[in-house]
């Protein structure tokens, strides 16, 4: 009974999305703006970014809810739109980005204001976020979304190989980070 | 209880993170919402002004076609030879008749018919239909005039507003004044509106090099199939008052509905006014011949006879197209309209045998006499082969919707043509 209970919501929502009622729409992005803005965290450089790919990939979801299907999930539908605006965005702004020292720096510590989240997701955003670009985009399309490298390399218009030795590099890199980071934890409590 | 791997061959950072992230939730920003909700707001406006746009370009082409009909109309030559017997109708005398001699015949002066017309199909004196008809042709002229003197730059934005300074309760209930003054702001350029902006709004698109060419000039050739050909009224007429005399078999040779292929060429002109959406319009030349060998029978008596015509017309369309694919390399439309005929020569004959049957009759008009108004309908391709010149592919459907007594029986013609042309790209 819940689950049809859900069924017939979820189709009286989609309904009313096909249909462009704005209370339908705001209804959907009460639901899922939160979880969505967690996925822009990751691919993008800081929360403004975020933001803009989130409002971007909300009006994307909105003027293309006619092409979904009904098939799959319609979070994974809403996932999939947003993730190819993030890369979209990501694409634009590759080639106006020379980032600095200095620019990571300001860029982690931007990050680090977060309402309502754990200190766990924090921390891991923190990492993600401080890898170069192509790095990030690779690991997150690999390791969360579970893209293949075929098609992280179409997506992104990369090699195979080039996409191989990113994720590797990013593991590296994210590796080294966790390990600076339980040093630091292991300092802090012998401190305490 | 920690979730199982996706895959036992995962890598350990991999994991770690998928786990962490995958479902993370992070509040969003309060402004994000404002900012989509300003971007739906602006499509919603932008749908109404493009229906709005869509509604005035349809009545453009009704107005072109219709104009030009009743414009043409008005000026039917008087010296058109509409060929009666003054002897009246053979039939009525029940009995056997000679062909009818040409002094018999007269020539009818073109609004003596329209009035005849009139009284007999409605009721209404000739003399006052001969008055409303040229009541009507002077308020169209002088309204032609007034509009056209007046207007420069027309948008339905600008509509509106003279509809609202004019009668506020009207514009009110058609769009809501804040809506109206939202309509006439600049549009703004949101980078995440940037996809429908793109479709809706030929300035931002021209601006971001989508769409550099708006007009279109061709040329086009088409095969032309008719299923209900062009035949004569005085022949329709006689064709209709022996048709209940006739046997069965030698009925089928009086049927309008008589196929005739034909060949149309002429030149196409376009306007884009949205990325997907064009007014098009242009002149044909059609040519139609008929040489029919056929039977008559009245009073018992059958007879050979023949039939022949020999038309050529301009076609004007005025269409409203829709690119449903657009593509880089293609994009398929579907197109609706009308047309009007203008005949350039029109010739028929229909004679018989010299035996008990015999007749002969003729009709011709002169050069620009209206004919026929078309809808059209059609469905199409176009292949880019530059980014000036295309190939078009256009099956196109014709349905004769208002017909003159002087061009046609009793059918509305029907035709299938399968337009194909060049155009290039101003």
């Amino acid at each position: 009974m819940r689950l049809s209970f859900f069924h017939n919501e979820e189709e009286k929502l989609i309904r009313g999305l096909k249909s462009g009622k704005p209370d339908a729409q705001r209804h959907l992005y009460d639901l899922y703006a939160d979880k969505m803005m967690a996925v822009c965290m990751r691919y993008c450089r800081d929360s403004d970014e975020a933001s803009d790919v989130l409002q971007e990939g909300f009006i994307r979801v909105f003027n293309k809810i006619d092409t979904y299907k009904e098939e799959g999930s319609l979070e994974g539908w809403i996932r999939r739109v947003i993730t190819n605006v993030a890369i979209r965005s990501y694409q634009r702004n590759a080639r106006m980005h020379v980032v600095s020292g200095l620019e990571e720096a300001d860029r982690v510590q931007a990050s680090s204001n977060y309402e309502d989240s754990s200190m766990a997701v924090e921390e891991l955003l923190a990492m993600i976020q401080r890898l170069p670009d192509g790095y990030r985009m690779v690991f997150n399309l690999y390791a969360i979304e579970g893209y293949s490298h075929e098609e992280i390399a179409e997506q992104l218009d990369i090699s195979i190989g080039t996409s191989k030795s990113q994720l590797s590099r990013a593991r590296q890199t994210l590796q080294r980070m966790l390990k600076q980071e339980n040093m630091m934890l292991k300092n802090g409590s012998t401190h305490a | 209880m920690e979730a199982p791997m996706r895959d036992p061959q995962q890598h350990p950072i991999d994991h770690l993170f998928e786990q962490g992230l995958k479902d993370a939730r992070i509040k969003a920003p309060a402004k994000a919402w404002e900012g989509i909700a300003a971007a739906m707001e602006t499509k919603r406006l932008r749908r109404k002004v493009f229906f709005a746009r869509m509604t005035a370009a349809a009545s453009l082409a009704l107005l072109i076609g219709f104009g030009a009909w009743f414009y043409f109309l008005g000026r039917y030559p008087a010296t058109d030879r509409i060929v009666f017997s003054t002897a009246g109708h053979p039939a009525q005398h029940g009995g056997h008749f000679a062909p009818v001699p040409e002094q018999d015949c007269q020539t009818v002066p073109q609004p003596q018919v329209l009035a005849s017309k009139a009284n007999s199909s409605y009721g209404i004196p000739a003399s006052q239909a001969t008055r409303i008809i040229r009541k009507l042709e002077m308020e169209f002229l002088h309204t032609k005039r007034v509009e056209f003197g007046g207007s420069a730059n027309i948008s339905p934005g600008k509509v509106l507003r003279v509809l609202h300074d004019l009668n506020p309760a009207t514009a009110q209930s058609l769009i809501p004044f804040p809506a109206l003054e939202e309509m006439e702001k600049p549009a703004p350029t949101l980078q995440a509106n940037e996809d429908f902006m793109a479709e809706f709004e030929p300035k931002h698109f021209e601006e971001h090099g989508g769409r550099k060419h708006s007009f279109s000039l061709g040329g086009t050739a088409a095969p032309d199939f008719t299923f209900a050909s062009q035949t004569p009224v005085s022949l329709g007429r006689v064709n209709h008052s022996s048709k209940n005399a006739l046997p069965e078999d030698a009925t089928d040779a009086f049927r309008t509905y008589t196929p005739v292929t034909a060949f149309t060429t002429g030149l196409n002109m376009g306007y884009d006014v949205t990325k997907r959406v064009a007014v098009n319009s242009g002149v044909y030349y059609t040519n139609r011949k008929s040489d029919r060998d056929h039977a008559i029978v009245e009073n018992g008596q059958a007879e050979a006879a023949q039939t022949n015509f020999d038309v050529s017309f301009l076609e004007i369309p005025a269409t409203v197209s829709y690119k449903f694919i657009d593509r880089a390399r293609w994009s398929s439309f579907v197109s609706a309209g009308m047309s009007a005929n203008l005949f350039v020569q029109y010739n028929n004959s229909f004679e018989t045998d010299s035996g008990i049957n015999a007749r002969k009759l003729s009709d011709k008009s002169d050069a620009l006499t209206p004919a026929q108004t078309n809808l059209l309908l059609s469905a199409g391709t176009q292949v880019k082969l530059s980014e000036r010149i295309s190939l078009t592919l256009e099956p196109r459907f014709r349905y004769g919707v208002v017909t003159t007594d002087y061009a046609f029986s009793q059918s509305h013609p029907v035709s299938l043509a399968a337009f194909s042309g060049i155009h290039y790209k101003f």
